[in-house]
């Protein structure tokens, strides 16, 4: 399985019945952790095998196995065959219909040789120097970087075939400070799609970044607590990618409605304000790859932009082949699976709203008492479309200034009550591409959005 | 070669490539997994996944890798992959491997998956939820056998085989009539047997049973600071926040708020949270640590007393704070006096807090989220499900204020917890 883009799928083709996908995967990690200068992170992990998904009666059997000798991809095979008749002759239904196959060979690797793990260690090193020697009074310093290849090549018995390299590189920057209230901390990311040899030159270059962490750190040792309520409030870009994830994304998700998401009550009806517009971007924003582009999912459909919210109108689910046959709709490619042996689950790719004709500053400049939201950590979704999601980094508004910084605090809201309130759009974009996305597997994900004048429920 | 051939033989291969210390552990996993999705149980999976996990110390430098491959050849190359990583690595003395101790066997559960067995409880459970709670759609759940092997060597001479088989049973559900829904719910169970029905384990009948009330809600008439009453399925949420500061990463970091606390009563007496990673009721049994050091079980916090930190083999060298019997594997808390009848009897104004949705916890603990699924009390009654309500506070004041525990748990098989009332927490309405 070394080469894996050569390797011959079609040497199974005889042994495939009713509708099968087999994908072949290799997920490879690089991880690397400084903290106060030590090394405590200096690994490699790497998951590869195969699996196959049969189709039988409208349910699913499937089976994998970790780097595989060709006797035990025929076993595979086997074995997901005979979990199909197994699930159908108890619980079959009618069979799914398939899309038309999609074919093609998508790589987004670097051409530049691969540095080894001491030059990624030695630039994570530079980095933490840099904070040791100019940033003294510090509790902690975390410098981080990992990496996630993920590549894959399909091939279904309906004639989709396709091999693809999706990698991504992160440098984390985490400082801590102790204040008379405890430990505070703060940290950013900087990276996306890409090899770390395409995303990072020299170390010097991310210095600014160092910088920008500690004084935004510096800002958060000095916060004062939000107070909690409605406020008027500008999300910036960041905040909005993770608002159209979180909020929206996850309820239009077709497992979700089949489930009870209040979204599947809504459809063609007005659930956000008519600003805002939000699109789940297969691989192309404005003639540039997303941060996590899909040209062909796992189940060998071909990823089409899925428009999920236009001019305020609900307009479109996110769906697999199973749900865009109960939906009686067409599937735009939101399939994929994780490791080698996850099966395909509906997942979003690059959503996010799209920008609109305001400036940040004005925005701002319109809030007597409200707050700028910059950062976040985790989120979660709901059925009731109630999102929350964490703050790393706030500040006050007041009389349209920027004032203060607030502590670590939690933000809320019913999704559209808050995209109906939203009246400000900004007419800049940002993607963030460091998004990992849970359900029953992670899946990297892209998020992305211009700054957001809305009002919504903050936790204190 | 197979078992404990491979970690053998991984050991062998880094100390000939010039590992100083190396620990090897080959680990194969099989699961047999069905999935019911509203009414139909549509995906049945059977997976085999072979992991070698090598560390090398070499000169002090440390250096990891996991792959696949479990033959000698690919071995070979995965060493001197290793070896590489290492020797790129910075020096630091606190880098070991488990001292030298007599082999180990362990085993425990189930190993041979039963499909039948398990398609029928499931289509029964899908059943019992359409019949009796007809407002309940099931989104996903599933039933799996996981059986693992984990072989362990090193060159000190430890050599570890550990079998572990046991269920887990995951479901996620919403009510919905019309077009009111409820927040999604979930719940995860771990057993070794497929005796009782689903829907009887833990507190599953219950939760689904909330579910459907919970369609209804309503938004809290005022803001107050006052009495929460975790569930056991909520009470991880806080109490591993507990664990991550009695662990490698906040002690290291300096930034643990129990860092000076060993010994010293920090939080309520009415608090005894013991790690049974041993005990016969909970699913799986955990026998030994990352490094193949064999755990015990203990008192973590007695009586709100810091009894141990959860500290590594490498935390423990690094901080110079002594290991404990376990990592925190499989916790209970100890149960109290009054049962949740009385408990909830006694509260003047709270929430009984069922599910909690927030942002990750400060350092300092300071914590704020939504509070899903859960309801509003008002003397001594349960009065109605809460929509929009936030919930905030200090995880470690919160367990100083502990106001009363229940005699009653629910085992989940990787936990066993009660309900805890705590005070002085904010509770604020939209």
């Amino acid at each position: 399985m070394n080469n894996l883009k050569d390797f011959n799928l079609g040497q199974f083709g005889n042994l495939l019945s009713g509708h099968t996908e087999i994908r072949l995967q290799r997920n490879s990690h690089v991880n690397i952790a400084l903290v106060k200068g030590d090394v405590m992170g200096n690994s490699r992990s790497t998951n590869h095998g195969i699996s196959t998904r049969v189709q039988e009666g409208g349910v699913f059997g499937f089976a994998a196995k970790s780097n595989p000798t060709d006797h035990e991809v025929k076993a595979v095979i086997k074995s997901a065959t005979e979990n199909a008749k197994f699930l159908s002759k108890r619980s079959g239904s009618k069979e799914i219909l398939i899309p038309a196959p999609s074919v093609g060979s998508f790589s987004y690797g670097t051409e530049k040789a691969r540095l080894s793990q001491q030059e990624y260690l030695d630039f994570a090193r530079n980095i933490d120097n840099y904070v040791a020697k100019k940033y003294t009074g510090l509790l902690t310093r975390t410098i981080s970087i990992s990496m996630l290849d993920m590549e894959k090549k399909l091939m279904t018995s309906s004639g989709s075939e396709c091999y693809s390299l999706t990698p991504r590189a992160l440098l984390a920057v985490s400082l801590t400070s102790e204040t008379p209230d405890g430990p505070v901390n703060y940290y950013d990311f900087i990276g996306g799609r890409g090899n770390f040899e395409d995303l990072f030159t020299t170390p010097d270059k991310l210095y600014s970044l160092v910088d920008e962490v500690y004084e935004n750190l510096m800002k958060k040792c000095n916060a004062v607590k939000a107070e909690t309520g409605i406020k008027d409030v500008v999300l910036d870009a960041d905040l909005a990618g993770i608002l159209a994830h979180e909020a929206i994304g996850h309820t239009v998700e077709a497992d979700l409605v089949l489930g009870g998401s209040v979204a599947g009550d809504n459809l063609e009806k007005q659930v956000a304000s008519e600003l805002i517009t939000l699109t789940d971007y297969a691989h192309t924003y404005d003639g540039h790859p997303c941060p996590v582009p899909i040209h062909i999912d796992d189940e060998g459909t071909k990823a089409e932009d899925t428009v999920i919210i236009k001019n305020g109108i609900l307009k479109s689910f996110m769906h697999n082949v199973e749900s865009a046959n109960h939906f009686d709709t067409k599937p735009t490619g939101n399939a994929r699976a994780y490791n080698y042996n996850d099966e395909p689950l509906i997942r979003m790719r690059n959503t996010a709203i799209l920008p609109g004709n305001s400036k940040l500053e004005e925005m701002i400049s319109s809030i007597e008492d409200g707050y700028y939201l910059m950062k976040s950590k985790n989120g979660q979704a709901d059925s009731t479309s109630e999102f929350m999601f964490g703050i790393n980094l706030g500040f006050e508004i007041k009389n349209g200034k920027i004032g203060n910084a607030i502590k670590e605090t939690t933000i809320a809201g019913i999704a559209f009550d808050v995209l109906k309130s939203v009246s400000m759009v900004s007419d800049d974009m940002s993607w963030t591409a460091a998004g990992m996305c849970g359900k029953k597997q992670p899946i990297p994900v892209g998020m992305g959005g211009p700054a957001l004048k809305c009002k919504i429920n903050i936790g204190g | 070669m197979k078992g404990l051939e491979i970690a053998k033989y991984g050991v062998s291969a880094l100390i000939k490539f010039g590992a100083d210390k190396a620990q090897v552990k080959y680990i194969q996993t099989t699961d047999h997994e069905m999935t019911l999705r509203e009414d139909k149980i549509d995906l049945y999976r059977s997976l085999t996944d072979d992991s070698v996990v090598y560390k090398a110390i070499v000169d002090s430098k440390e250096g990891a890798l996991k792959d696949a491959c479990i033959n000698p050849e690919a071995m070979n190359i995965a060493v001197q992959s290793v070896m590489e990583l290492a020797r790129a690595g910075s020096a630091d003395k606190c880098y070991d491997i488990a001292p030298k101790s007599e082999p180990k066997t362990f085993e425990s559960g189930v190993m041979v998956p039963n499909p039948k067995r398990m398609h029928e409880l499931l289509l029964n459970f899908g059943n019992y939820i359409s019949e009796k709670y007809p407002s309940c759609i099931v989104e996903e759940s599933y039933l799996k056998l996981t059986v693992e092997e984990e072989y362990l060597a090193n060159s000190n001479g430890v050599e570890n085989a550990i079998k572990n088989g046991f269920y887990t049973f995951m479901v996620m559900f919403t009510s919905k009539e019309g077009e009111k829904t409820s927040s999604f719910n979930y719940s995860a169970v771990t057993f070794d047997e497929l005796e009782k029905e689903l829907y009887q384990n833990a507190n599953i009948d219950e939760l689904v049973r909330q579910s459907t009330e919970q369609v209804e809600l309503s938004i809290l008439e005022k803001s107050f600071t006052g009495d929460v009453i975790v569930t056991p399925e909520c009470l991880s949420s806080f109490t591993s926040v507990l664990c991550g500061h009695l662990g490698d990463h906040a002690l290291i970091n300096g930034t643990s708020f129990f860092k000076d606390s060993l010994g010293a009563v920090e939080l309520s007496d009415k608090f005894t949270l013991n790690a049974i990673p041993r005990n016969e009721e909970i699913s799986p049994r955990i026998f030994t640590d990352g490094d193949g050091i064999e755990i015990q079980n203990s008192s973590i916090i007695n009586k709100g007393t810091i009894k141990h930190f959860l500290l590594s083999l490498y935390g423990s060298n690094k901080t110079k704070l002594p290991m404990g019997a376990n990592r925190g594997e499989i916790l209970e808390v100890e149960a109290g006096q009054q049962s949740l009848d009385q408990i909830i009897a006694d509260t003047k104004e709270g929430i009984l807090l069922c599910r909690f949705s927030g942002g990750y916890p400060a350092p300092n603990g300071d914590f704020s989220g939504v509070a899903k699924n859960s309801y509003y009390i008002k003397d001594g009654v349960v009065k109605y499900p809460i929509n929009e309500t936030m919930v905030s506070g200090n995880v470690k004041q919160m367990f100083k204020n502990i106001a009363q525990i229940s005699s009653d748990r629910i085992n989940m098989g990787y936990c066993i917890y009660p309900w805890i009332k705590f005070n002085g927490i904010n509770v604020s309405k939209k």
